[in-house]
């Protein structure tokens, strides 16, 4: 089976390289090839956020940040490039301390997303004030302290999506920097319609996005077609061919072929498996365990206390092996799990460790990191995947 | 011998050594002078005139000496000596806020990183024992408060919400809702709620909780929950649909919602709708209705649009061209319940051929648009409307 995680492919070859050199150039070393290799025409100041999405890392210290209200995307490198300092120990009720470094009551902000840099195993934040939608990226380091990643003076390079400042895409759903391209899953604020954005590398500060697919569509309960929005999603290549696994709103796992997509093409998703109704998935990342490769994802169900749903929390995540993904054209077919089972159909697997748990990144291996929630607040761990 | 002094020097063991030294005879020196101990040290806030929530938070030694401990220190002994923190968060397992620390001779500076919050009140702390100079001769902890008021503004208000009408679809799909300015963002939905007036009970979880504002933050795009929406898609099986025709229904805008101001908008705010049968069918604009005016005039082009369409797609998806394909500039203007389009033009009519062009996109108040009805049932091999471009163009002559 050919298969690849493109971003993590980038990650190894950073790796190697770090191996490769040594002292205290390492890191300018790694840190300029990720940035040529990946960004053009480096600036240096202040990004300048109307707000703050969702976010990621790429390879070499390199973070991607979404600004929904500019519709724009922000890649920052932040120069943290290890070397790895894991999370020492569960820190509770990480919102507090994140509210109080910000000035307000923990009700006030709204922890939007997270990303882990493996490399150096930081957690990293985006998160907003609701008082005045102040945006802020900070850093948890291994100690559980609350660090401000200061915007006033970053490297970094800026893309804006099609349509700019009157652009009507709102809500940026996904991003992921892919070995070839950047890509972004955003919906309009005015008709019901999912875009996803391709943004070939290296990244250019000041161009824009020009290669995007004007609407996604899938097959619900095996019957009904209809528009719907990418929720998260990962990059994914088999047999040559290049993908993005989405999941939507209610809630099948479809994937989407890149390859054929050009300005303004439809892109119709194949459903491969249907996780249940009502759920909004989060996050998804891939993994592997005793030689078997999984695609992980944690949703959030608005209707979980309905009686025979299974799990103790509202949000939950399963894991699904990823042979799944080789199916071609089963739309109507896709395989559904068992609503009311931990498990089944076989290689569709409820994930414990899930449980409550409101965002999820990868640090190594079967290692993710989970910010989980706590009786109304969050808590941050390191948990080990089965 | 001046080597070996110059050698011993560019240590920074004997730096500190004697610059210790130097302090203790300082420090003996003031207090031997009867200097009161708190004169050493004195913490100040230095507000923007212009925005109170911008400010630095000072404390200036007597002698910058006083601040050799703090060299090439990290930021949580920053934080240690000198903190900012909410009145209400004063507990010390809570950290402070986060800024940056700088000396300016005497001076040491605290900037927030961030803008303090209006109507929050703060408290700045100088503990001076953290600075571990000698004993604890200096040990006067200084503190002071911060407080910052709401603006002495009007509280926010909603302007309008769209539909207006009072009849919609049972498989309606978005409301538009205005603000006088921009409102507090993230989380939301706890915000609204939807009440059957005619079961006299709360329609539980109506939404979709994806927040889209406009870039001036000042118009919301208020879903119903699309799955809940559709016969046959999931959610609509297992929850059923959030509008059942013949109802009264009412959705509501909690009082406590506050602007960026810190302002609340005080009132709730209600909008009376009842559900009417679903809407399935697709808008066409073959049947549409136009109204010319006469050329030399700048009287309204009047577009009939058979029923209420999307108020914000309205605006966006129609446009006016002339006989060369160029955009006619003008004002759009919605009537009868976004069922009328109107198009003043900034300049007469000429006697000329224009057309009228309409993006595809644009939807009726179910969601279903030029180019697509909102789902498509594969069972019963419905085909989904012959393929259209992006636009489709109605012409149209001026006499």
């Amino acid at each position: 089976m050919i298969r690849s995680r493109i971003v993590k492919a980038g990650v190894s070859m950073v790796a190697v390289m770090l191996l490769l050199t040594g002292g205290q150039t390492i890191q300018a070393g790694v840190t300029q090839d990720a940035g040529s290799k990946y960004l053009d025409n480096v600036q240096k100041g202040n990004p300048g956020f109307k707000s703050v999405g969702k976010i990621t890392f790429g390879p070499g210290g390199l973070l991607v940040v979404a600004d929904p209200a500019k519709a724009t995307i922000t890649v920052i490198d932040t120069h943290d490039v290890g070397p790895l300092k894991k999370l020492e120990k569960k820190v509770p009720k990480i919102d507090v301390a994140v509210a109080a470094s910000m000035g307000v009551e923990p009700d006030q902000i709204n922890i939007v997303d997270m990303a882990v840099n493996s490399q150096s195993g930081k957690v990293y934040l985006s998160v907003q004030r609701k008082t005045d939608g102040q945006p802020a990226i900070l850093v948890i380091d291994e100690k559980g302290k609350v660090k401000n990643l200061d915007l006033s003076e970053v490297d970094y390079i800026q893309v804006a999506l099609p349509g700019g400042k009157d652009s009507k895409i709102r809500s940026i759903t996904g991003v992921a920097l892919a070995s070839d391209r950047l890509l972004a899953a955003a919906q309009s604020n005015e008709e019901f319609a999912n875009k996803i954005y391709s943004i070939p590398l290296p990244l250019t500060h000041g161009t824009s996005a020009d290669i995007y697919s004007a609407e996604t569509y899938h097959v619900a309960h095996r019957k009904w077609e209809t528009k719907a929005p990418i929720q998260s999603f990962v990059p994914y290549s088999n047999k040559g061919k290049n993908y993005i696994v989405g999941a939507f709103s209610c809630t099948p796992i479809a994937k989407f072929p890149l390859d054929e997509l050009q300005s303004g093409s439809k892109v119709k998703g194949t459903s491969v498996v249907e996780l249940g109704s009502g759920n909004r998935p989060l996050d998804m990342l891939t993994y592997e365990s005793d030689g078997k490769e999984w695609l992980l994802t944690n949703t959030f169900r608005f209707h979980w206390q309905k009686k025979g749903m299974f799990g103790p929390s509202k949000w939950w995540g399963v894991r699904v092996n990823m042979d799944y993904l080789d199916a071609e054209d089963i739309n109507e077919e896709a395989a559904r799990r068992d609503v009311k089972q931990k498990q089944g159909p076989n290689g569709i697997e409820i994930v414990d460790q899930l449980f409550g748990a409101v965002h999820i990144d990868k640090l190594q291996k079967k290692e993710i990191v989970v910010l989980r929630d706590n009786a109304g607040h969050l808590d941050l761990e390191i948990a080990e995947l089965p | 011998m001046v080597k070996w002094f110059s050698h011993f020097l560019r240590r920074p063991v004997w730096y500190a050594l004697l610059l210790l030294f130097g302090l203790l005879i300082f420090s003996e020196r003031a207090l031997a002078a009867g200097v009161p101990k708190e004169a050493l040290f004195q913490l100040s806030i230095e507000a923007n005139k212009s925005d109170p929530r911008l400010c630095l938070f000072v404390v200036t030694a007597a002698d910058e000496r006083l601040w050799s401990t703090l060299i090439n220190t990290d930021e949580e002994q920053f934080q240690r000596v000198l903190s900012l923190k909410r009145e209400t968060q004063s507990d010390k397992s809570l950290p402070a806020m986060l800024g940056r620390y700088q000396f300016k001779d005497q001076r040491l500076e605290f900037k927030p990183a961030f803008p303090l919050v209006r109507g929050g009140r703060y408290q700045a702390v100088f503990e001076p024992a953290a600075l571990k100079l000698t004993t604890n001769k200096t040990d006067q902890r200084l503190h002071q408060t911060y407080a910052i008021p709401l603006p002495d503004t009007q509280p926010p208000r909603v302007t309008a919400v769209y539909p207006s009408g009072k009849r919609l679809p049972a498989n309606h799909l978005k409301f538009y809702i205005q603000f006088s300015e921009p409102m507090q963002q993230g989380e939301i939905f706890e915000h609204f709620s939807l009440f059957n007036k005619t079961q006299k009970q709360l329609v539980p979880r109506p939404f979709r909780h994806t927040e889209l504002w406009s870039p001036d933050a000042k118009q919301l795009t208020l879903w119903f929950h699309p799955g809940r929406q559709k016969v046959g898609v999931n959610l609509n099986v297992e929850l059923g649909a959030i509008l059942n025709a013949g109802q009264e229904y009412e959705l509501r805008i909690s009082p406590k919602w506050a602007a960026l101001s810190g302002h609340p908008l005080g009132t709730e705010v209600k909008k009376t709708f009842t559900a009417v049968t679903m809407d399935e069918r697709q808008p066409t604009i073959n049947a549409w209705e136009l109204n010319k005016p006469k050329q030399g005039t700048r009287k309204p082009l009047v577009c009939e649009l058979d029923e209420p369409l999307d108020f914000a797609l309205l605006r966006s998806q129609l446009a006016v061209t002339d006989a060369n394909g160029k955009r006619v500039p003008g004002k759009i203007e919605l009537a009868k319940h976004e069922s009328v389009w109107r198009f003043v033009p900034e300049q007469p009519w000429l006697a000329d051929a224009y057309q009228l062009v309409v993006g595809t996109v644009l939807e009726d108040l179910a969601g279903n648009s030029i180019a697509r009805p909102f789902a498509i049932d594969l069972s019963k091999k419905q085909a989904a409307s012959k393929t259209v471009g992006e636009f489709v163009t109605l012409p149209f002559s001026i006499n």
